[in-house]
């Protein structure tokens, strides 16, 4: 509705703007019309015009492609933190029962399993949007590998493992870490 | 060197890996590495063949587990020996593979 009170107004005005400039220009002898143009004025004028349109429309473009691909990639790590936030609802649920079941290291073990998978497709678009820029892969992955070790790789895994404040706060500590290292890279990824 | 032997660790072994030892629960590290890798590894090393290991069905590989297993066939036998004779297969996931090779490369003590 706007956008058609827009191009009422607008042609309302340019139309009969038009109409009076060109009665204008053609009654009054101070102002004379030359009404023959030279091919290198009409091919200039043409340039001009193409090129005040195109060179616009392809920065506009380039711009926005560049931005759509940011949020793409953006989304992705955003996806991976609710994944990992996943992570503190299945230790909290431990330490409230005190105990770790075997389902519940299955959880966790699936979840990273998840994790792996959202970061292999954050890379590959990544791969293709920059592909010279290797340190925000390395960096996902290493992050990704010490809080695979963290978790998977001490007692947590043991059948005799007793859930206790320290591991919650060491966990607690290391999952914000985690995150905070993405969230780190989101920055990372705003400013290529 | 040709593929002549393989491991998928879902049927052969588990889709729901445990921890390091045979002690810290079922379907160990320690327990696939003796029911299953180093027999397999010995025998591909010693017929100059490569040994396939399937890592795909099986849900999420835990650290202990890895370390248990391939970190401990490699403070044993080298980890440029390992990596000689043992192939990895992961349609499911990269992150995945390259995790365990890289404890391979730099397996912990434990």
């Amino acid at each position: 509705m706007r956008s058609k009170i827009i191009i009422f107004l607008v042609s309302a005005v340019t139309i009969p703007s038009g109409i009076l400039i060109g009665v204008f220009v053609k009654n009054y002898p101070f102002l004379t019309l030359k009404t023959e143009i030279g091919i290198v004025e009409g091919l200039s004028f043409f340039l001009t015009l193409g090129l005040a349109v195109f060179v616009p429309f392809m920065v506009k473009r380039w711009i926005d492609d560049d931005r759509f691909v940011k949020i793409y990639l953006i989304q992705e790590l955003e996806e991976l933190i609710s994944l990992l936030k996943k992570d503190i609802v299945t230790i909290e649920s431990c330490y409230k029962a005190k105990q770790v079941t075997d389902e519940d290291k299955d959880v966790i073990n699936f979840n990273t399993h998840l994790v792996d998978l959202k970061i292999e497709s954050f890379i590959e678009q990544f791969n293709i949007a920059y592909p010279r820029n290797s340190k925000i892969v390395e960096d996902i992955k290493n992050k990704n590998l010490a809080y695979h070790h963290f978790l998977t790789g001490g007692d947590f895994m043991n059948s005799s493992f007793v859930m206790d404040l320290k591991f919650f706060k060491q966990f607690r500590a290391e999952n914000s870490k985690t995150i905070s290292g993405i969230k780190v890279i989101i920055q990372s990824i705003q400013k290529l | 060197m040709n593929i002549e032997d393989k491991i998928i660790i879902r049927s052969d072994f588990t889709e729901n890996p445990g921890a390091r030892y045979k002690s810290d629960g079922l379907f160990s590290g320690e327990e696939f590495l003796e029911k299953l890798l180093e027999d397999k590894f010995i025998k591909a090393k010693k017929n100059n063949y490569t040994l396939l290991i399937d890592l795909d069905g099986v849900w999420g590989y835990p650290s202990s587990f890895v370390s248990g297993s391939f970190g401990k066939l490699s403070l044993k036998y080298g980890s440029d020996t390992v990596l000689n004779f043992i192939e990895f297969k992961s349609d499911d996931s990269q992150i995945r593979k390259e995790k365990i090779i890289s404890e391979i490369k730099n397996p912990r003590k434990s």
